[in-house]
């Protein structure tokens, strides 16, 4: 999945898979680090700063220089997502959105209510694209009732790229 | 409320995992000193921690080295013992 | 004007305006009484809108105004204060508002209203207060007593306890047995006339204040209501004849991540209703612990006996807010800050946790910061709104004022710290012990759950970077700790985020540790205990590489022989309990053990027992209620797509109509042959020779391999089992 060509400003790419493309996500950041500043809004638990720290050290010695230039920030709620791209600047740099979904399935948000945060976060999205690329990952919907709020995002998405993984999946082995 | 940051544990795990191929082809006596090596890393997982580094794998490289010289000393000792036993 | 005074019971809305009180006077009468009540929210946000909100609410019976009120973190905001003098009518008002103005911020509106009260009146739950009244109206009240009182006079308030014979889930119950003070006698069902006249005639005679039932959530009370209707007889289990029964269905939803299930509830007003099946905290610390929580909380007897203690806390930490001017927004507004990766690698962690030294260990002693991440929050003022405010010259954020979470955990810290103290010098045996216990475990448990609460996500105020600060400075007192030991001559073995295990040779009475955790106490400012020395100690190894230590997986005889195991198969609910059992009869075993030398010795005892054990199971002696394996249901039965024992368990009790949620635990038996389960619920009896007593014995043989770890390399494989 080579990302890096498709992007420019102005342009929203979804990135759709099983696991809200969790290390296309961690290389495509990483790439992205080695060219300049990087924001990265985490929605779903997703960021791995250590595996993004061991893509960058395959290419440079110095991984502290482009490590601080990686800026992140975690919502954990979907009030909290909305209130963080409300509150991110417009710079001429790369967004990031990880599982931008994840928080909106929560029963405890009645659907309407998360209907009006998703579409306040799609337009704040809108804004950022002036300045930017932005790229937002999406894993499968967790609760079905909701899973028209998917289909939102990938209407406002100038493309969608979309990665099946194979059915059998290697088992991480583990000491404990 | 799950932490971003994976635990030292986990990261070891990880990467213990991504070089699976390689124990795999060692030897089987050979396998179980890697996995010894990796234990050795796992006795010091707060002091890694607490090294704060941005590639945790290079303390545990460390701790493993550290977990060596430990049985060196061990051994000098018990080599000094026998040969002033042994006159 | 009348005077009265008394405990007071309860505080709910009343339906058309102000508020209802039960008061338990000292002269033994229960009053109802009225107040004139008035409730305020506030909206803020932007101008133009809120001038719509204005206009909305013009004709809504409430009274509007313009102001200025203290956000937590944005300091004084313009806001539209909305009161109502009628409490019960405050949620919907709320509700149509933020529908129509879902953009605006909204706060102190959707706090519970014993809570308001609390502010208001400086009165507390269960506290005694004298009010001057008008008739049934509360025209003054005053406060006679504070929560924080270590010693309270107790309230002598009528318990009725209700329990049908059998669970209702299993079998119809043929009779309710009721007990009162020192009767006992059983009201039969068959006559379902019959009995709802006695049970109204026993109400109304005995006037209980709080009425303690088994399945009275799921079963009594929703039951009253459909029998109530047949027969015509009105039963109003409430005091207040006024208000029904107030009833919360059973509930699965999907939040943090996971399906959560959650009981029916039935709530009284008036009254109390407890139902020891479906009330968490009271299987913990009982009806004592439950009204220590309610005193302290501010929230009502019946719901902290449901709710997790986290409820609890948050509703601490309103008060604190409502009662320093500041307003509680319903919808938390901060978000975490930007860090960088280097940042985020630096700051999210948790506690210290310092692997341990495999093996069998004499003589170490346990110690233990008392409520530790409390106790930093209000020891380094570490708030929500504190954080990052550091004085750059002290180093500290102790130039600020103290911050809202200290505010709260500072009185709560208090009263757990001298309750501790003055259960250490009573004697074990001393009538008040039980009660002082149980409150101490019933505060124990708020500040425990603390940290997680008020740090971020559904916290009101919370900020993740104060949780941060908390386990960061936690680490740092770890290692001062480790350092204290060190110098003074102590080995560490272990520390698991708020305790350390130490050891030095010839250090084998707790006074001997004394110097050593006063010094710590001095470098830390923290309060330090001695949980035991203990007489050996083993820290456990990984099952798949002996090499590899495990955190906070140990168990060991303290010097006055108690046991004391964490992380073992004894400690998990899903074991069965004859397993259980029998880990601790081997542990009890080890116990005579009074030196790791000594514990070798006792290995053959040990493993004869067990194989007597497995013997008793396979002659059919063990009774199969010690056989249940519990698990739970993670998913609805129709997202297995090959069913786990547990779902293999509820698909049987679904073939009789019996539906288990995702989220609820099954329980079962395993078995030879067919789906290999059996669920318990069925009430069939298993015949003999159908029990996988193969299964039983692997299970068993896991937990004791746990126990023997630290001498396996003393006894070959086959040796062993």
């Amino acid at each position: 999945m080579d990302i890096i060509p498709v992007l420019k400003t102005g342009k929203l790419i979804v990135l759709y898979t099983p696991d809200a493309a969790r290390t296309e996500s961690m290389t495509l950041i990483a790439e992205l680090g080695l060219r300049g500043a990087v924001t990265i809004l985490d929605g779903g638990n997703r960021y791995r700063p250590y595996q993004v720290a061991v893509l960058l050290r395959r290419k440079t010695v110095d991984i502290s220089t482009v490590a601080n230039r990686l800026f992140s920030r975690r919502a954990f709620t979907c009030y909290e997502m909305n209130t963080l791209l409300g509150s991110t600047p417009s710079l001429n740099q790369p967004y990031v959105i990880l599982d931008l979904l994840n928080t909106f399935y929560d029963d405890h948000v009645p659907a309407p209510e998360a209907v009006r945060l998703l579409v306040s976060c799609l337009n704040q999205i809108q804004r950022l694209l002036l300045s930017g690329p932005v790229v937002v990952t999406l894993a499968p919907p967790l609760v079905n009732e909701r899973a028209f709020l998917f289909e939102q995002v990938c209407r406002k998405a100038d493309e969608v790229l979309i990665k099946e993984v194979p059915i059998y999946q290697p088992v991480q082995p583990y000491l404990f | 409320m799950g932490r971003t940051v994976i635990t030292i544990t986990q990261q070891l795990n990880e990467t213990e995992s991504m070089l699976s191929p390689f124990r795999r082809t060692l030897r089987r006596s050979d396998q179980y000193v890697f996995d010894g090596l990796f234990a050795a890393a796992r006795r010091h997982i707060a002091a890694i921690g607490q090294a704060e580094s941005l590639l945790p794998f290079e303390s545990a490289l460390l701790a493993m080295l550290l977990e060596q010289s430990k049985e060196i000393a061990v051994l000098q000792q018990k080599l000094e013992e026998l040969m002033s036993k042994n006159g | 004007m009348d005077e009265a005074s008394g405990w007071l019971l309860d505080v709910y809305a009343d339906q058309d305006s102000g508020n209802v009180l039960w008061l338990l006077t000292d002269d033994d009468k229960r009053l109802r009484l009225r107040m004139d009540f008035a409730v305020t929210f506030y909206v803020a946000g932007d101008f133009s809108i809120l001038r719509q909100a204005w206009i909305y609410l013009r004709d809504k019976a409430v009274k509007l105004e313009r102001t200025a009120r203290r956000d937590l973190f944005l300091g004084e905001r313009d806001v539209l204060s909305v009161t109502t003098s009628s409490p019960s009518k405050l949620s919907k008002i709320f509700s149509d508002l933020s529908r129509q103005f879902p953009a605006l911020d909204y706060y102190d509106a959707d706090i519970p209203l014993s809570l308001r009260f609390i502010a208001q009146t400086n009165t507390h739950l269960l506290g005694r207060c004298r009010v001057m009244l008008d008739d049934e109206w509360v025209r003054a009240i005053e406060p006679l007593t504070s929560p924080w009182e270590i010693d309270p006079t107790p309230i002598p308030i009528r318990i009725l306890t209700l329990i049908p014979d059998g669970n209702p889930v299993i079998r119809k119950p043929t009779q309710l047995r009721i007990r009162y003070e020192r009767g006992e006698y059983s009201l039969p069902l068959e006559s379902t006339r019959a009995f709802m006249i006695g049970l109204k005639a026993d109400l109304k005679r005995l006037d209980p204040d709080l009425i303690l039932t088994e399945y009275g959530d799921t079963w009594l009370f929703p039951q009253l209501q459909g029998w109530s209707k047949e027969t015509g007889i009105d039963l109003n289990p409430n005091r207040d004849q006024n208000k029904e029964v107030l009833t919360r269905r059973a509930d699965s939803y999907f939040a943090y991540g996971q399906v959560v299930y959650r009981g029916a509830q039935a709530h009284l007003f008036g009254r109390w209703h407890i139902d020891s099946h479906n009330a968490m905290s009271f299987g913990e610390y009982g009806l004592e612990g439950v009204m220590e929580q309610a005193r302290v909380t501010g929230l009502g007897v019946q719901e902290m006996a449901r709710k997790s203690p986290g409820a609890g806390i948050t509703a601490m930490q309103m008060l604190t807010a409502i009662r320093n001017g500041v307003m509680v927004p319903v919808q938390k507004q901060q978000v975490e800050g930007t860090k960088t990766l280097a940042e985020l690698i630096r700051a999210d962690h948790g506690g210290l946790i310092y692997q341990p030294i495999i093996g069998l260990h004499g003589s170490v002693a346990q110690i233990d910061f008392s409520s530790m991440y409390p106790a930093i929050m209000v020891k380094h003022n570490i708030s929500p709104e504190t954080v990052g405010k550091e004085d750059p010259s002290t180093g500290s954020g102790q130039v600020q004022p103290e911050g809202l979470v200290p505010r709260t955990l500072r009185p709560l810290l208090e009263k757990r710290l001298m309750l501790k103290n003055i259960l250490s010098d009573l004697n074990p045996r001393d009538c008040r012990v039980e009660i002082l216990k149980a409150r101490a475990a019933a505060l124990k448990w708020l500040l425990v759950v603390c940290f997680g609460y008020l740090g971020y996500k559904n916290a009101r105020f919370g900020k993740i970077e104060s949780h941060e600060a908390v386990t960061a400075m936690s680490r740092e007192l770890m290692l001062q700790a480790k350092e204290v030991a060190e110098d003074m001559g102590f080995i560490v073995l272990h520390m698991y985020v708020d305790c350390l295990f130490v050891q030095q040779a010839g250090f084998n009475q707790s006074a001997d540790f004394i110097p050593l955790m006063d010094a710590i106490v001095d470098k830390t400012g923290i309060p330090i205990a001695m949980e035991g020395v203990f007489k050996w100690v083993a820290f456990l190894s990984s099952k798949r590489d002996a090499r590899v230590p495990v955190p906070n997986q140990y168990f060991g005889t303290f010097m006055d022989g108690s046991i004391k195991y964490r992380g073992i198969e004894l400690r998990r609910r899903d074991t069965t309990l004859w397993v259980r059992k029998i880990q601790l009869a081997v542990l009890e075993i080890l116990a005579k053990a009074d030196t790791p030398q000594d514990w070798a010795k006792r290995v053959p005892d040990v493993l004869a027992f067990v194989e007597y054990a497995k013997h008793n199971l396979k002659a059919g002696r063990v009774p199969h209620e010690e056989l249940i394996v519990r698990q739970k249901l993670s998913r609805g039965l129709e997202g297995y797509k090959s069913p786990s024992p547990a779902a293999r368990a509820a698909l049987q009790l679904q073939a009789l109509g019996r539906q288990i949620a995702p989220g609820q635990s099954v329980q079962f038996l395993f078995t030879r042959g067919g789906s290999g389960v059996q669920a318990w619920e069925l009430g069939d009896v298993l015949e003999s020779g159908r029990l996988d007593t193969k299964r039983y014995c692997t299970l068993l043989d896991r937990a004791i391999r746990t126990v023997l770890d630290p001498c396996k390399s003393q006894f070959t494989e086959k040796q062993l089992l």
